[in-house]
């Protein structure tokens, strides 16, 4: 019998330094004074330099750290915890990439809650919010995926509400509170079906059981498939599928703009990974059926968000609609990822999140610089942004080229390995439609660029940028575009 | 396997009662308070269903999950009751037809 401090814990510093920090920023607010202010401002920075910090060590140390989470010789919870937590070099690159982001979400954020009251709760409830994204990629059993799921969706619920004096900050809260809640009670009593025809939690039991011959024909075999359409309605409304898409532009448009930052592009991130996890990793048997339904969903998706897209002047709903279509995209990333081996080929879809992140985030930033000195996000708000602020023109045009695909971009190539793996998968016919719905897109992107270069100023060159490290974060993400795009493999596994 | 089919026939019976109650008020109710108690029904049909499953097969993961599933359920109403405390205050209603400023 080992100790029951076991070196099981090592695999799973990422998560705990979220979680630790956002212990300590618990304590630091219940000491209430205001000369701790500065204080959890920098330790609220150290939950993802941490995690970053300790997936690098893992990265460096990765089969003796895989090996650490190897079931047996643990004590007997231990036992179980492991079997419900998968740690191998796919999701380590996802630990990556979660960790950035939040760190530059963290950043934005801080920034934008600086002189409110509300920063201390916000970045606790961010911490938590972070841990869950972690624990939901790497999440190998239901029970798991439960939890990861709820503890971020549950911060989430409140961050979009979080400011008391934005009227519409919560009733988009509610509204999201409630669609995801229902999703939740989808996604549970999916879970249960799961469960009640394979008697396990575990996806790797639950796709050996449902590999047997019998296991697709057989009453509990429908019984499964009942459960995997419960799954794609309760991950479509957490993805924002086109059906279950109405809750999406509400809540992102009424959310203080840097949350839906982070909404768009980390949580956004760790849905997919979940999805992946949930679809490939224990659903795989049942692949066919699945996918049948998902393909022309994605196609719905793509059509309700550019067509959505359209007719929107403010800023935030456009990116909204934007990013419905982008998750069609994404879907049919999704349905085309193949197996080598055991090892799934995700990073194509991977690649794909990543520029799609970094580019919601940059565009949401310049849209928040913009809000905090014009006050609003209206279209109008963007026209001469081009003159009066060249560099920040530039970055706002880059990020929305990119949301278009135009070609030197890295959104250009994201799309161009989406579409290839589709084609190389055979599904031509849905890669047809989405190059379709890629030209409706541009339309509105171009409007964009349009009132950033095109539009006389007037009198509306009077913008102010207060926020530097504002201004720092929407640069670092323009890097980070460029770099994707002159090096789209470094992102590779 | 010696469990009674009876006790599998009647939970269910239960099970989907409940599920269905709960999904209709979630649909048809407008009260926002009315929704969540809706939201919690079909949550605790669930969890009869999962508790039933769990006796059914002999394993302990249905029970198990149970009591995070009654935890996280504890947190939503707790993060669900103080959403609409505040929109209560801040529009004096929490009936959900009045809530229609975000559209389009």
């Amino acid at each position: 019998m080992k100790p029951v401090i076991d070196y099981f814990l090592i695999p799973v510093m990422p998560v705990a330094a979220f979680i630790v920090t956002g212990l300590v920023l618990i304590a630091l607010q219940c000491l209430n004074s205001a000369k701790l202010k500065p204080l959890i401002k920098l330790v609220a920075l150290t939950g993802p330099v941490f995690a970053i910090g300790a997936t690098w060590f893992l990265f460096k140390n990765a089969p003796l750290e895989y090996s650490r989470l190897q079931p047996g010789g643990h004590q007997a919870w231990l036992n179980e915890f492991i079997q419900s937590y998968l740690l191998d070099s796919t999701t380590l690159i996802w630990y990556w990439a979660i960790g950035a982001l939040s760190f530059l979400s963290f950043v934005f954020i801080e920034t934008y809650f600086k002189d409110k009251e509300e920063l201390p709760e916000v970045m606790i409830l961010l911490q938590f919010v972070s841990a869950a994204m972690m624990l939901l990629v790497s999440a190998n059993s239901l029970l798991m995926v439960f939890m990861a799921l709820e503890l971020m969706s549950l911060p989430i619920y409140v961050l979009v509400g979080i400011e008391p004096n934005r009227h519409h900050g919560a009733e988009a809260s509610l509204k999201y509170f409630l669609f995801g809640s229902f999703a939740t009670v989808l996604l549970l009593f999916s879970i249960a079906l799961i469960y009640s025809c394979t008697g396990s939690l575990h996806f790797n039991q639950i796709s050996s059981f449902l590999l047997a011959p019998t296991g697709g024909n057989n009453p509990s075999g429908l019984m499964a498939l009942t459960a995997s359409a419960l799954f794609i309605i309760s991950v479509g409304f957490k993805l924002g599928l086109a059906p279950f898409h109405m809750w999406l532009p509400d809540a992102y448009e009424g959310a203080s703009t840097p949350i839906t930052g982070f909404m768009g592009s980390a949580v956004k991130l760790a849905a997919f990974g979940m999805a992946v996890r949930l679809w490939w990793g224990m659903l795989a048997p049942l692949s066919t059926h699945w996918i049948s339904i998902l393909g022309p969903l994605a196609v719905v998706t793509m059509f309700v968000g550019n067509l959505g897209a359209l007719k929107q002047r403010n800023l935030k709903r456009l990116l909204a609609y934007s990013s419905i279509s982008h998750a069609g995209y994404l879907i049919l990333g999704l349905i085309s990822i193949s197996k080598t081996g055991s090892q799934l080929n995700t990073q194509n879809l991977f690649y794909y999140l990543v520029v799609y992140g970094f580019m919601f985030l940059g565009a949401l930033g310049l849209i928040s610089l913009i809000e905090r000195s014009s006050g609003g996000t209206d279209i109008s708000n963007i026209e001469g942004l081009g003159f009066s602020h060249p560099l920040l023109g530039l970055c706002l045009t880059l990020f929305v080229l990119s949301a278009a695909g135009i070609p030197p971009t890295a959104g250009f190539l994201g799309k161009y390995f989406l579409f290839s793996d589709a084609v190389r998968n055979g599904h031509t016919n849905l890669v047809i439609w989405a190059v379709l719905s890629s030209t409706v897109g541009i339309y509105y992107y171009l409007r964009v660029i349009i009132a950033v270069y095109m539009t006389e100023s007037a009198g509306r060159s009077s913008l102010v940028i207060r926020d530097r490290s504002m201004v720092m974060v929407v640069l670092a993400c323009a890097l980070c575009m460029i770099f994707f795009a002159m090096f789209p493999h470094r992102l590779g596994i | 396997m010696n469990f009674p089919t009876s006790i599998t026939y009647w939970s269910h019976f239960v099970t989907i009662a409940m599920f269905a109650l709960g999904l209709l008020g979630f649909l048809l109710r407008r009260n926002a308070i009315v929704v969540l108690m809706c939201i919690e029904l079909m949550l605790n049909a669930v969890n009869l269903f999962l508790i039933e499953t769990s006796m059914r097969t002999n394993t302990p993961d249905g029970i198990i999950l149970v009591v995070f599933v009654v935890t996280v359920a504890a947190a939503e109403v707790a993060v669900g009751l103080g959403i609409i405390l505040n929109l209560y205050r801040l529009k004096g209603t929490v009936n959900l037809d009045h809530f229609k400023s975000l559209q389009g």
